[in-house]
């Protein structure tokens, strides 16, 4: 098959940059500052651009053809540089291009040019265009937040119940705590001073049954939390792991699992806390407020209005110190993001630690880490220190002035002895009720940040998902067909550029091309682990795309370049994904793969604990074990990449014959770069600069 | 926006039963509480003391109470005088201090003739102060400036 180029520029992908990037055409070899057009990039490709025009008073008059030169500049430069490798983003970058056409749709006028091969810089600069910014988190709760609070509410629907007992739980124990006070007033008016002892009796009973009561309401509501709690978390975690199952390849590889891992915990934490927060918290402070708001009015209106005016000051004091507290709160967020993404890479590269007897390798970058976080929690405490202080000035301030005001009243007699005990207990519980509804609105800001990133990822859509309805394929004969795929990782840097070929039924195909051509991305099309950003691939005449998941693991099988375990057994490792084996068909699927050798002289044979993740077999041994639990499923269509480079060239012969004579009516496509092997295949075909080559 | 799903979540029976008990304790008692503190609300304090009748003349009466009870008694306090099952309002008249000091006269009057014909058969009785609710207590309400010194 010959090279062909990309002559199908329509299905080639397109990109909108996400940053506004301004253009200035000039004539190519003008020297004038004036730019001949000016506009913004409205969208570009791996070949075009396309320029909406600004409104010109003069008419447009763009010559017909004609080497231009394309000056693009990056709006944003107060951006901060996130990458030192990265050409700056204020720096224009100039283009050789050529006007392809004008072109007037309802957004403006447009001119199209194509340009010719872009330099590693202006693809660099084009692809940071297309990176969204940072996300600044807002101040404020957002559309996306309250929709985030509601979503979380959809957890609580089956715990309503539970939920409305708990509040109940947590108000009635808020109003006993306020009925003790005024059971004094009794005491202290009544009953002291007259030496009634059967009224001081009634009241020390009711004020036992009260404590009662309300042990046993505190009891039932910690019960109650903790079922509350788990359940919600559970769901939550079912939730975020059916969301996980759903994401495909690019999704994990572009995020640390570390990370995840982080954000699942505060997560799904955050969903409980947002259910109780937003409001069975609020009813529970507004009734509380009320309670004592009318008490304590009731009991001396001056003074609770004296405390009530505090409230204003207490808010300016939270907000003022809100605002650095949480912008600290999300940097520590952030920090305990990265520390435990840091966390999970330095455990995987243990062995890499231990083999180069170092323990460089990102522990400085996670000390640095750490350190981040003392700081943060010391500013934290600082902070927390500052809004005491402000708290102390303006409400302690106010607590003493009122009992010097409540003593006046007492040697006034207008104020028994009993109310001003009362007041004395109620006032400051009234400036703390009213601290608490100032700061509720901060609260809920801090763990919507939670929310955010728990339902960003629970919402993440997968670029690659199932065609509804899709097509179950009741047979397959493993004819499998590329047209005219383009496929890039990153924008403008393709890997497949419009591979068109057919591999029919039972035939072999060996892979080969320089590392990092894109064979494994040519089987991991198939595999439809990605999927072509252009093109198509067709699986018996069937685009993969509109077939099911569950057809295309059926009838095609993959040996991915590094053998993946779960763990557990070596019978159960290989009985992984099929379905209805029995005890012999393990045993000849190991002989096939030429690991029923090692595997019998194993103490404990196929019941051998191969350790997590397969860490205690040498790496030939779980490339043959993966091997065999690849023949178990007997896919129409098998992908090996780089089936047996990790086993001895005899083990590597006799695993071909094997497959020869097994497997010989199998369509089978495998990457390798040892010409011997190489020789198995019908044909060959060649990956060089994204273009497939059929070579023999 | 996705919808999540929520799956019926796995635990163990007895804990549905523990919840179940608790959800049933927690209404049981918001109901008896709620219902307590009502009745505690309204429920009347009075002050009563021992006194003893000491004299009574045509639409008068004399009663001997200790000095201690005097103080909270003055001139013109309405308040409640009650016989075994019987109770009759009186206002303070005089308060007059007896000799030793130990005991003080209270005349009140005037009390009707029908109540005399009661109060005949008694020689002790008990004064009761100000028979008012726990919520008048806490909220000070329906203070009698009567009652107050």
């Amino acid at each position: 098959m010959n090279s062909t180029t990309v002559d199908n520029a329509a299905q080639l992908p397109r990109y909108c940059p996400v940053r506004p990037i301004t253009a200035s055409v000039f004539l190519s070899g003008q020297a004038a500052e004036e730019p001949m057009l000016t506009g913004h990039v409205s969208n570009f490709s791996f070949d075009d651009i396309l320029i909406l025009l600004e409104e010109k008073d003069q008419p447009l008059v763009l010559p017909a053809q004609g080497l231009m030169r394309l000056v693009l500049r990056p709006q944003d430069s107060a951006l901060p540089q996130r990458n030192a490798s990265l050409p700056d983003q204020s720096r224009p970058i100039s283009i050789n291009a050529n006007i392809s056409r004008k072109e007037e749709r309802d957004g403006g006028v447009f001119i199209r040019l194509t340009w010719a091969r872009l330099t590693a810089d202006q693809t660099r600069m084009l692809q940071q265009a297309l990176q969204p910014s940072e996300e600044v988190l807002p101040e404020h709760l957002t559309k996306d937040d309250w929709q985030n609070i509601w979503r979380a509410y959809i957890f609580a629907i089956p715990y309503w119940s539970t939920i409305a007992v708990k509040w109940l739980q947590t108000i009635g124990g808020e109003i006993l705590v306020k009925l003790y006070p005024l059971i004094g007033i009794i005491v202290f008016d009544v009953a002291i001073p007259n030496r009634d002892m059967p009224t001081f009796v009634n009241c020390m009973a009711a004020y036992l049954v009260l404590v009662l009561v309300r042990f046993v309401l505190q009891s039932g509501s910690a019960y109650i939390e903790t079922h509350l709690s788990q359940n919600i978390e559970y769901d939550a975690s079912v939730n975020y792991f059916r969301a996980m199952q759903k994401l495909d390849c690019s999704f994990f590889e572009n995020t640390n699992i570390g990370a995840l891992r982080e954000q699942y915990s505060t997560g799904t934490t955050a969903v409980y806390r947002s259910i109780e927060q937003v409001v069975p918290a609020l009813l529970t402070m507004s009734v509380s407020l009320l309670f004592i708001a009318v008490i304590a009015f009731r009991l001396c209106w001056q003074a609770a209005l004296v405390m009530v005016l505090t409230a204003p000051v207490s808010y300016a004091a939270n907000y003022v110190i809100a605002k650095w507290d949480l912008r600290n709160a999300r940097l520590l967020l952030q920090n305990n993001i990265e520390v435990a993404a840091l966390f999970q890479r330095i455990l995987a590269g243990i062995k890499l630690m231990k083999l180069f007897r170092t323990d460089q390798y990102l522990f400085p970058d996670y000390l640095q880490r750490l350190r981040t976080r003392i700081g943060l929690n010391m500013t934290e405490a600082v902070l927390s220190i500052a809004h005491g202080f402000i708290r102390m000035i303006s409400k302690d301030a106010v607590s003493a002035g009122l009992f010097i005001y409540l003593c006046f009243l007492l040697f006034q007699e207008k104020l028994t002895l009993g109310q001003y005990i009362t007041l004395n207990t109620f006032l400051p519980q009234l400036g703390g009720a009213l601290d608490e509804f100032v700061g509720y609105y901060r609260s809920l800001l801090d763990n919507s940040v939670n929310l955010r990133l728990f339902f960003n990822t629970v919402s993440s859509k997968p670029q690659i998902s199932e065609a509804e309805p899709a097509l179950h394929l009741t047979d397959c004969r493993g004819r499998v067909e590329f047209r005219q795929v383009y496929f890039e990782y990153q924008p403008l840097m393709p890997i497949l550029r419009n591979a068109s070929f057919v591999i029919n039924p039972g035939e072999w195909i060996a892979l080969t091309g320089e590392s990092g051509s894109g064979k494994s991305t040519l089987l991991s099309l198939i595999a439809r682990l990605r999927d072509p950003q252009a093109g198509s691939v067709y699986l018996d005449e069937i685009n993969l795309r509109a077939l099911a998941f569950d057809s295309l693991r059926r009838y095609v099988g993959v040996l991915p370049q590094e053998s993946i375990f779960l763990g557990g057994t070596i019978r159960e490792s290989l009985a992984v994904g099929a379905k209805g084996i029995s005890e012999s068909d393990i045993e000849k699927a190991a002989q096939l793969c030429q690991a029923a050798r090692f595997v019998e002289e194993l103490p404990d044979k196929y019941n051998t604990d191969i350790g997590e993740a397969g860490t205690r077999l040498s790496g030939g041994q779980k490339q043959r074990l993966a091997l065999a639990r690849l023949f178990l499923l007997n896919p129409t269509v098998m992908l090996l990449d780089e089936p047996t480079n990790a086993v001895d060239r005899q083990c590597e012969y006799d695993i071909f014959q094997s497959l020869r004579a097994s497997f010989r009516s199998k369509t089978l496509i495998f990457i390798s770069h040892n010409p011997d092997l190489i020789g198995y295949a019908d044909r060959v075909f060649r990956i060089r600069r994204g273009y497939v080559e059929a070579i023999s | 926006m996705t919808s999540p799903t929520t799956p019926e979540p796995s635990g163990p029976r007895h804990v549905e039963r523990w919840l179940l008990a608790s959800k049933i304790t927690t209404i049981a008692l918001m109901v008896a509480m709620i219902a307590g503190i009502t009745f505690f609300w309204q429920h009347t304090i009075s002050i009563e003391y021992p006194a003893h009748i000491s004299a009574r003349q045509p639409g008068q009466l004399a009663v001997l109470v200790t000095p201690a009870v005097a103080e909270k008694l003055h001139k013109g306090q309405q308040l409640l005088l009650a016989v075994a099952t019987a109770e009759f309002p009186v206002i303070v008249q005089t308060i007059i201090s007896d000799e030793s000091g130990n005991e003080v006269r209270v005349q009140y009057g005037p009390v009707d003739a029908a109540a005399a014909l009661i109060l005949e058969r008694h020689s002790t009785c008990t004064l009761i102060v100000s028979r008012r609710t726990v919520g008048d207590y806490i909220f000070g309400r329906g203070q009698s400036k009567l009652e107050q010194k």
